[in-house]
C-alpha cells in the first residue's frame, strides 16, 4: 500500500462577492501518494487554483474563505495549524509554481536573491550559501551562465526562463509535494516542451509528488498517473491516466475528449459539448452538467449525484451509474446554447 | 489615384485559383531609443514571405509567439502599412488603392480578433455592433438593418433577442459569435482570423470552429486562420503555413504537414505538442529545442534556426534558404530538407 | 548609470537656458520699471534717462539679457536696490530657512505618510483606514494658511508650547550652526504645517499604490514561499510601491517652496518665500528673476533626483 502524502477531505471554499457567495470549490476529497503524478483538469473557472490555494492556505481573505473540511499532509491537518507553523511548510515541504511566469517573479530583486532567500529562511544556512544553492538549482534547471543569470532580473530572462526560475525557487528546499498551477499554459509550445521534459526528470530524480493543474489534455496524458476532472466546484471523475482516456464515464469527461482537435486525426467534425459554464454564484439544481449533458434523466434535475466508485480507483458522479439513475426516465429536451 | 492606376499583376503570373497573392512581404518596426529618441534598429516582424491562398480554402498559419503571424493578417488587410512587397487580391495590388476603392475592397475581407473581450465595444449592444458595418458602407439602415443583423445572430447560434444585449452580458464563447457575424455582416469573400478560438475554454472552442466550417460551406468563404496551436491549425486547414521569426519555412497540405514534415523547425514544433492519448504520447519522442527563439531585432544570419537545428551545417549560417517545391506542392525554406 | 546621471544632468542645461530666456522675457514684459519705483518722483526728466541709461535699461534687450546671464554665471546675481544688497548675499543669508524648513516638513511627512499609507492598504476599509482617509482628504482640501492659523492659535496661543513666529528669539542671531537649536525650535509649527499638507497625499499615494502592488501575482509567489507578512509587506511589496512614490515626491519638491511661500509669510520667516513675495510687491527685478531662476532649477534637480532614485529602485529602467 502506498503512503498518503496529501489528502483533502470534504473542502469547501468560498467567495464572498457582489454576485453573492460563490462555492468555487463545493466539498471536494482527494489524495496524492508520495511521489505521485496528480493532475486536476477542467474548465476555466472550475475551481482548480482555488483548489490549490487552499493547501497552500493562501486565498485572499477577503473576498476568500475555506468553510469547511480538512487537509491532511503527512496526516496532519493543514487547516489546524498556526500561521507560522504553516510558513514552515509553505516554500518548504509543499512549493507552489503559478500560472504567470511573466508576473510571479518580484522585478525588483535578482533571480537569484529571490531563490536564496527561501533556502535562507527553510534551511537555515548562511546567505552565502543560500546564494550558492541559488546557482546552483539555476544549474539544475538547465539555465546556461548560471552565475551570471542568478545575478539578473526578471525582466532580463525570457518567459521559458523565467518559469525555469520559478521551478528552480520551488525545488530548492527539496520539497514533497509540487503544487503547478498551469506551469506552461503561458508558454510557446517549443518551450512548453523544455520545462516539461525539466518537470520530468526532476520528479523521477528526487521523487517529488506534483499535483498538475492544467487545462490542456495533451499535457495530462504527458505527465500524470491519475486524474481529477472538475466541474463547477466538484470533482465529477477521478481515474487513472489510462482509463481516463481510453474508459472516461462522465458526460463530460467524454464530451471534453471527444472536442478536442487532434494532430493525430482525421478532419471528422468535432463533437460538441453545447452551452457553456454556468456562473458558480448560479448553479443550477440538481447535477451540475445537466443543462449541458445529452442523457440527462429526471433525477438529474432534481438532486445531485454522489461520486460512486466503479472500478478500482475509478470513480463517478453522474446518475447514469446507479440503479435509481437507470430507473429514471430520460428527459428530452432542445439543448439551449 | 485613378481607378487605372491601380497596379494589376502581371498576366504569367497571375493565379486564377487563388484570391489573395502575397509577393514578397516586408514588415520592418522601427526601434527607437537613445537621447532623442533615434531609430536605432528593426523589428524584422516578416521579411520576405510569398504565399497564395485559394479560393475557398483554409489557409492556416502557425509559429510561435512573435513570429509575425497577426503582422502578417494585418498588412494583408492594408491595417497597416507594409514596407516592402505587395498583396494582390484578384490580381488587384490591395497597396496601390487609393481610399474609395480601399473601402470598396474592406467589404471583401474582413478580421475576426483573438481577444472576444476586448474587440466588443463594450458600450455598443449587440445590434449596432453587428450593424455598424452596413450603416458605414451604406448597405441598410433602420428596419432593414435589424433585420439582416437578427438573420445573422441566427446564422451564428445566437438568438435574434441577443440584439438588444451588451458584449458583456455574453460568455467568451458568445462574443466570439458576435465577432464573427460582425465580421459577416458584409458577405466578405476573404475572412482573416487572428486566434479565433485560442482564449476559449476547450469545451467552447470546438463550437466555434465547427461553426467557422459551417459558415465556409455555407457562403463559400476563404480562411487565412492564425493560431499558435498545431492541433486546431490542423483539423481545420487545407494547407497550413508554418512561420518562425518573420520568415515562412514551411507551406503544404495540412495532411503531409504532419505525416511529413519536411522543415526541422515544423518537425521540432510537431513533436513537441503532447496528444491526448497517454498510450501514444508515452510512445513518441520528443524533439527538445535547445533556447529561445533568437529576436527579431537582431535574427540570426542565414537561415534564422540554425541557431536551434540540430541539423544545421556551415551553410546555414551564410545563407538564408529559399522557399521552394520539393514536389506536390510542398514548400520548404530549408538547405538540408527531411525526408 | 554614473553615465546616465551625467547624460541627464546634460540634458537639463539646454532646458536650465530656455528657462532663462523665459524668466528674463516674463520680467521684461511686467508693468513698470524699477527705477520708477525707487526714485523720487519729482525728479525730472533728463537725470531719470541718465540713470537709465547708466543701468544699461536702454540696451537692446538681448544685450541685457546676455549681461544678465554673464554675470550670473559669474556668481554675481545682481543688485538689490531695495535691500542695497547684492542678491547672492540676500539669497545666501536666505535660503538655509528655507532648505531646513522644507526639508524638515518633508522628512516629518514621509516618515508618518509611509507607514500609515502601508498599514491603511494591508487593513482596507478598517477603522483605521477610514480614519486616515478622512484625514487624508482634510489635509488635502485645507487651504494652508487656514492650517498655520489653526495651529498657531493652539500651540503659540492656547498652549504656548510653540513661538508663533520668527526665525530665532528676538536679540538672538541666526547664525549657523551656533543657533540651530533655537531655529528648530521656532521652526517646528511652521514645517508641521507643511508637513501635514504634504503628509495627506504623500499618504494616499502610498495607499493605493501598495494596494496595487500586493494585488500583483508576486506578492502571491513571496507569500508562497512561506516569508512571514512582514517581510512580504516591507521588503517585497514596499521596495515596488514605492517607486510611483518617488516620482511624486520628485514631482512636489519645488511645491515645497511655494507652500513655503505662504508658510513663511504667516510666520514672519526670514525665507526664500518672504524674499520673492517682497520682490514681487515691490519689482524688485533683480531678485524677482534670481529667485525665479532659483525655483526652476529646484525644479529641474527634483525631476533629476526623482529620476535618478527611481532608476536605483528599479532595475527595469534602462541607463542608456
Ligand atoms: N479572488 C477572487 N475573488 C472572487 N472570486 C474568485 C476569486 N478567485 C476565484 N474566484 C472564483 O472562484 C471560481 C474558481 O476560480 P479558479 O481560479 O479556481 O478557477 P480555475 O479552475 O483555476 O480556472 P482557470 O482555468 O481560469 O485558471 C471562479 O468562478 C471565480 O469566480
Ligand atoms: N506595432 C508594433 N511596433 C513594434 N513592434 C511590433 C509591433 N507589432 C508587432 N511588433 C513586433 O513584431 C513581431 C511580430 O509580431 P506579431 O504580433 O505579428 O506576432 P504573432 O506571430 O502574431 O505573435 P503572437 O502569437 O504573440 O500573437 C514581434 O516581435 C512584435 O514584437
Ligand atoms: S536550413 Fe539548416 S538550419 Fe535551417 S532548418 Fe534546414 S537544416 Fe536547419
Ligand atoms: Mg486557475
Ligand atoms: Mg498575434
Amino acid at each position: 500500500m502506498t503512503e498518503k502524502l496529501l489528502e483533502v477531505k470534504d473542502l469547501h471554499t468560498h467567495f464572498y462577492t457582489s454576485d453573492g457567495e460563490v462555492p468555487a470549490v463545493n466539498g471536494i476529497s482527494f489524495h496524492l501518494n508520495k511521489g505521485e503524478t496528480l493532475a486536476i483538469v477542467g474548465e476555466s473557472g472550475c475551481g482548480k487554483s482555488v483548489t490549490s490555494l487552499s493547501v497552500m492556505r493562501l486565498i485572499p481573505d477577503p473576498p476568500g474563505r475555506i468553510v469547511d473540511g480538512q487537509i491532511f499532509f503527512e496526516g496532519e491537518d493543514l487547516l489546524k495549524k498556526s500561521d507560522s507553523a504553516m510558513r514552515k511548510i509553505r516554500g518548504n515541504d509543499i512549493s507552489m509554481i503559478f500560472q504567470e511566469p511573466m508576473t510571479s517573479l518580484n522585478p525588483v530583486f535578482t533571480v537569484g536573491d529571490q531563490i536564496a532567500e527561501a533556502v535562507e529562511l527553510h534551511q537555515g544556512v548562511s546567505e552565502e550559501k543560500a546564494h550558492k544553492i541559488a546557482v546552483e538549482m539555476l544549474t539544475l534547471v538547465g539555465i546556461p551562465m548560471p552565475e551570471q543569470r542568478a545575478k539578473e532580473y526578471p525582466h532580463q530572462l525570457s518567459g521559458g526562463m523565467r518559469q525555469r526560475v520559478m521551478i528552480a525557487m520551488a525545488l530548492s528546499c527539496h520539497p514533497k509535494l509540487l503544487i503547478a498551477d498551469e506551469p506552461t499554459t503561458a508558454l510557446d509550445v517549443t518551450i512548453q516542451a523544455q520545462i516539461l521534459e525539466l518537470m520530468k526528470k526532476l520528479r523521477d530524480e528526487t521523487g517529488t509528488a506534483i499535483m498538475l493543474i492544467t487545462h490542456d489534455l495533451g499535457v495530462v496524458a504527458d505527465m500524470a498517473e491519475r486524474v481529477i476532472v472538475m466541474y463547477l466546484g466538484k470533482i465529477v471523475e477521478e481515474a487513472p491516466v489510462d482509463d481516463l482516456f481510453h474508459k472516461p464515464l462522465h458526460p463530460y469527461t467524454q464530451g471534453l475528449l471527444n472536442s478536442i482537435p487532434r494532430m493525430d486525426r482525421g478532419k471528422e467534425r468535432l463533437h460538441v459539448i453545447e452551452g457553456s459554464v454556468p456562473h458558480p454564484a448560479n448553479m443550477p439544481t440538481g447535477c451540475a452538467f445537466n443543462p449541458r449533458c445529452p442523457h440527462v434523466r429526471e433525477i438529474c434535475l432534481e438532486r445531485m449525484p454522489e461520486l460512486i466508485k466503479k472500478e478500482d480507483g475509478h470513480t463517478v458522479r453522474c446518475w447514469l451509474y446507479t440503479e435509481e439513475g437507470q430507473a429514471s426516465k430520460a428527459v428530452s429536451k432542445e439543448v439551449s446554447s | 489615384m485613378s481607378k487605372e492606376a491601380v497596379n494589376k499583376l502581371p498576366e504569367h503570373e497571375l493565379n486564377p485559383d487563388a484570391l489573395v497573392q502575397v509577393k514578397n512581404l516586408k514588415k520592418y518596426f522601427p526601434i527607437s531609443g537613445g537621447v532623442f529618441s533615434r531609430v536605432i534598429g528593426h523589428v524584422k516582424a516578416i521579411d520576405d514571405i510569398s504565399f497564395d491562398i485559394m479560393k475557398g480554402e483554409t489557409l492556416g498559419l502557425v509559429g510561435e509567439s512573435g513570429c509575425g503571424k497577426t503582422t502578417t493578417g494585418r498588412a494583408i488587410l492594408r491595417l497597416m502599412n507594409a514596407t516592402a512587397g505587395h498583396v494582390y487580391f484578384q490580381g488587384q495590388d490591395v497597396f496601390s488603392l487609393n481610399k474609395h476603392d480601399l473601402r470598396k475592397m474592406r467589404r471583401e475581407m474582413q478580421l475576426v480578433f483573438q481577444d472576444p473581450y476586448a474587440s466588443l465595444n463594450p458600450r455598443m449592444n449587440v445590434g449596432n455592433i453587428i450593424g455598424e458595418p452596413l450603416e458605414i458602407h451604406g448597405i441598410a439602415k433602420g428596419a432593414k438593418k435589424d433585420k439582416i443583423v437578427q438573420e445573422l445572430l441566427e446564422t451564428v447560434g445566437l438568438s435574434k433577442w441577443h440584439m438588444r444585449r451588451y458584449p458583456h452580458e455574453f460568455s467568451g464563447g458568445q462574443r466570439q459569435r458576435i465577432g464573427v457575424a460582425r465580421a459577416l455582416a458584409l458577405k466578405p469573400k476573404l475572412i482573416v482570423l487572428d486566434e479565433p478560438v485560442s482564449a476559449l475554454d476547450v469545451s467552447i472552442q470546438s463550437q466555434v470552429i465547427n461553426l467557422l466550417e459551417d459558415l465556409q460551406t455555407e457562403f463559400d468563404l476563404t480562411y487565412l486562420f492564425i493560431a499558435h496551436d498545431l492541433s486546431v491549425i490542423k483539423h481545420i486547414s487545407d494547407r497550413v503555413g508554418v512561420m518562425y521569426l518573420g520568415k515562412l519555412v514551411e507551406l503544404t497540405d495540412s495532411d503531409s504537414l504532419y505525416r511529413e514534415p519536411k522543415h526541422p523547425y515544423t518537425e521540432a514544433l510537431l513533436s513537441a505538442i503532447p496528444i491526448p492519448d497517454p498510450r501514444i504520447q508515452s510512445k513518441r519522442e520528443r524533439i527538445v529545442l535547445e533556447g529561445d527563439v533568437p529576436s527579431p531585432a537582431n535574427p540570426p544570419s542565414g537561415c534564422r534556426f540554425h541557431t536551434r537545428c540540430k541539423y544545421a551545417q556551415d551553410i546555414c549560417k551564410r545563407e538564408i534558404p529559399e522557399l521552394v517545391d520539393v514536389g506536390n506542392n510542398h514548400f520548404v525554406a530549408c538547405h538540408y530538407p527531411l525526408s | 548609470m554614473q553615465k546616465y546621471i551625467i547624460r541627464r544632468i546634460l540634458q537639463a542645461i539646454p532646458i536650465l537656458l530656455g528657462v532663462s530666456i523665459i524668466i528674463f522675457a516674463l520680467t521684461q514684459a511686467m508693468p513698470g520699471d524699477p527705477l520708477s519705483h525707487m526714485m523720487d518722483p519729482n525728479i525730472t526728466k533728463e537725470d531719470l534717462e541718465s540713470a537709465r541709461e547708466k543701468l544699461g535699461l536702454n540696451d537692446p534687450k538681448y544685450v541685457q539679457y546676455f549681461r544678465w546671464l554673464g554675470e550670473l554665471l559669474s556668481g554675481n546675481l545682481g543688485f538689490s536696490t531695495k535691500y542695497s544688497k547684492p542678491v547672492g548675499d540676500l539669497i545666501k543669508e536666505r535660503i538655509g530657512p528655507t532648505f531646513t524648513l522644507s526639508l524638515l516638513a518633508l522628512t516629518i511627512a514621509l516618515v508618518f505618510a509611509i507607514p500609515i499609507g502601508v498599514y491603511s492598504a494591508t487593513k482596507q476599509y478598517s477603522k483605521w483606514d477610514n480614519l486616515f482617509t478622512v484625514f487624508a482628504f482634510a489635509g488635502i482640501s485645507i487651504p494652508v494658511f487656514f492650517l498655520a492659523l489653526v495651529l498657531i492659535w493652539l500651540f503659540a496661543l492656547q498652549l504656548q508650547w510653540f513661538p508663533s513666529g520668527g526665525l530665532t528669539t528676538p536679540g538672538v542671531t541666526y547664525e549657523f550652526p551656533k543657533n540651530i537649536f533655537n531655529m528648530l525650535y521656532h521652526l517646528v509649527l511652521p514645517s508641521m504645517t507643511l508637513a501635514l499638507l504634504y503628509m495627506a497625499s504623500f499618504m494616499r499615494y502610498t495607499r493605493s499604490s501598495m494596494l496595487e502592488v500586493i494585488r500583483q501575482d508576486y506578492i502571491r509567489t513571496a507569500r508562497a514561499k512561506g516569508l512571514s507578512e512582514k517581510v512580504v509587506i516591507y521588503k517585497h511589496a514596499l521596495r515596488n510601491a514605492l517607486i510611483p512614490v518617488i516620482t511624486i515626491l520628485g514631482l512636489s519638491l519645488p511645491g515645497m517652496f511655494s507652500g513655503a511661500l505662504v508658510t513663511e509669510t504667516i510666520f514672519s520667516l526670514p525665507g526664500m518665500g518672504t524674499l520673492s513675495y517682497n520682490a514681487v510687491v515691490q519689482r524688485d527685478y533683480p531678485i524677482l528673476m534670481a529667485t525665479n531662476l532659483m525655483f526652476a532649477i529646484w525644479t529641474i534637480v527634483g525631476n533629476l533626483l526623482a529620476d535618478i532614485f527611481y532608476a536605483l529602485v528599479d532595475p527595469r529602467i534602462r541607463y542608456d
